[in-house]
């Protein structure tokens, strides 16, 4: 998963966006469909305010349209991922300990390359359509191992990051692929992966948004 | 979502005693408040031929509209003649049941009020797979006196293996753990119906499921679980009554509250059984 870095002093539009797609378009990508997943910061309910600091600050859940049956849960700070059933959501709310405060969507265009997937995602809040962030996540189909993919995805990453200096935006893409051992995952691609994956791009996005602030 | 209906109380203190076949030692047993008190509480001898318990509770699975019933008895002897009255009766193969279950509760000041979450890991299979449960409060009212059990509410959620981090990095404590070993048979009969024979058995170390030993030596839990909807829990409720009737030469099965006792004939039953391998008609 690359995630857009505006410059400083800019912000991420949907001028950017369309710049980005038509990219993907030169490439000859062939548009499949959309792709969606919510990601939702939970907070401790507590009755006493003042122990705050004994809770995770960054617990967060994601549920992906690609996966209906199925929620994620991860803690950053301790490199935790869950995966669920989506009834866990329920045993959440009869639990009462934890309630959802902000919720983000990724939503996505899906691209056909040949052996590679692009998704073109634009991050927006639940409620609004204000663009928060952009970021664009490549799948190489053939190969689940990480290790086995890299040289080829590292080779597709350059040609794409090519292709948008091209267009002389303001920003570039950035790349950070989490430390999956961190998190217990191993070298076989999974969707566990692809959670960690977008907790991080968000992680990023935020961190890069309060710099700028 | 028929939550809306059930409310949380506390277990009913059953008050009724537990009648013991004559020639045993008088046993003072006060009939437990949640299965989880029975098993801690109970002391029985090594020598005792059998002691039956009945209690009845169901189990209400919110979240698809499914409630399960359950139905809990404790048999010390007869296990193996239950088993092959068993497989008569179902038609299927037996499973076999290893579970770890760890119950955590919240730690202070965590949520308004204080919850309570079970971590079920099977280890039957090759890879130990992990599943969350939520047991929640019991039905009141008109509709629960009317039928045989409890009602309780139940959801499940199937996870991958860091549950137990994840609710300890959210503030969840450890409570208690138990480990239950025996077989299940699962069959259709009026309603979908889960029979599972169990011994509970509790660590001396946190977590060391391999040194686990007997609460209390001897005794077997038997739960009869079917799933149900709130439109048609009663028509589970007698189908379900009726499964266990078939079960009465060896164990009564009943609603909290009213005594059974034990069966007088269980001993000769289950001879009959283990004698020609199951072909007796009971």
């Amino acid at each position: 998963i690359l995630h857009w870095q505006p410059n400083q002093g800019t912000v991420v539009n949907s001028q950017v966006l369309n710049e980005i797609s038509q990219c993907v378009e030169t490439l000859n990508g062939v548009k499949e469909g959309r792709c969606k997943a919510s990601l939702t910061f939970y907070r401790p309910n507590l009755r006493d305010q003042s122990v705050t600091i004994d809770f995770p600050r960054d617990f967060l859940g994601i549920s992906m349209l690609e996966l209906p049956n199925k929620y994620f849960f991860i803690i950053r700070g301790q490199k935790i991922v869950l995966e669920a059933d989506s009834s866990i959501l329920l045993i959440m709310e009869k639990l009462q300990s934890y309630k959802s405060k902000v919720a983000l969507n990724f939503e996505g265009v899906l691209y056909k390359l040949g052996d590679f997937q692009i998704r073109v995602i634009k991050v927006v809040p639940n409620q609004a359509e204000s663009l928060r962030g952009i970021m664009v996540e490549i799948e190489y189909l053939p190969i689940s191992s990480i290790e086995k993919s890299k040289q080829i995805m590292e080779e597709f990453i350059d040609i794409w990051k090519e292709i948008v200096a091209k267009k002389s935006l303001a920003g570039q893409f950035m790349h950070a692929e989490p430390n999956y051992a961190e998190y217990g995952l191993g070298d076989n691609y999974t969707s566990q992966h692809t959670a960690v994956q977008y907790a991080a791009a968000l992680a990023q996005l935020i961190q890069s948004a309060q710099v700028r602030n | 979502m028929a939550t809306s209906s059930l409310e949380y109380i506390p277990e009913q203190q059953k008050s009724s005693p537990t009648h013991i076949s004559s020639g045993q030692l008088p046993l003072d047993l006060h009939p437990p408040q949640t299965v989880e008190d029975d098993i801690s509480g109970t002391q029985l001898g090594p020598d005792f031929p059998y002691y039956i318990f009945s209690e009845g509770n169901f189990l209400w699975k919110g979240c698809v509209r499914q409630p399960w019933q359950l139905m809990f008895c404790y048999l010390l002897q007869h296990v193996e003649a239950l088993e092959i009255l068993l497989q008569g009766l179902c038609g299927v193969q037996r499973e076999r049941l290893r579970i770890h279950e760890i119950c955590l509760k919240s730690g202070p000041h965590l949520g308004t009020v204080a919850s309570e979450v079970r971590l079920l890991c099977d280890l039957e299979q090759s890879e130990p797979s992990w599943s969350v449960r939520h047991v929640g409060g019991a039905m009141r009212g008109a509709g629960a006196e009317q039928v045989s059990v409890l009602v309780r509410s139940m959801v499940e959620s199937k996870t991958s293996k860091n549950a137990l981090r994840l609710f300890y990095a959210l503030g969840y404590k450890f409570d208690h753990e138990l480990l239950r070993v025996g077989f299940s048979f699962n069959f259709y009969r009026g309603a979908q119906i889960t029979v599972t024979v169990a011994s509970i058995n509790k660590m001396l170390k946190l977590h060391a499921t391999d040194e686990a030993v007997p609460v209390t030596l001897g005794i077997q839990m038997v739960e009869v679980i079917a799933p149900a909807t709130s439109e048609n829990y009663t028509e589970v409720a007698t189908a379900m009554s009726s499964f266990c009737e078939y079960l009465a030469p060896l164990l009564h099965l009943s609603k909290p509250g009213v005594s059974t006792g034990v069966v007088p004939t269980a001993a000769a039953a289950a001879a009959a059984l283990m004698s020609d391998g199951g072909g007796t008609t009971l």
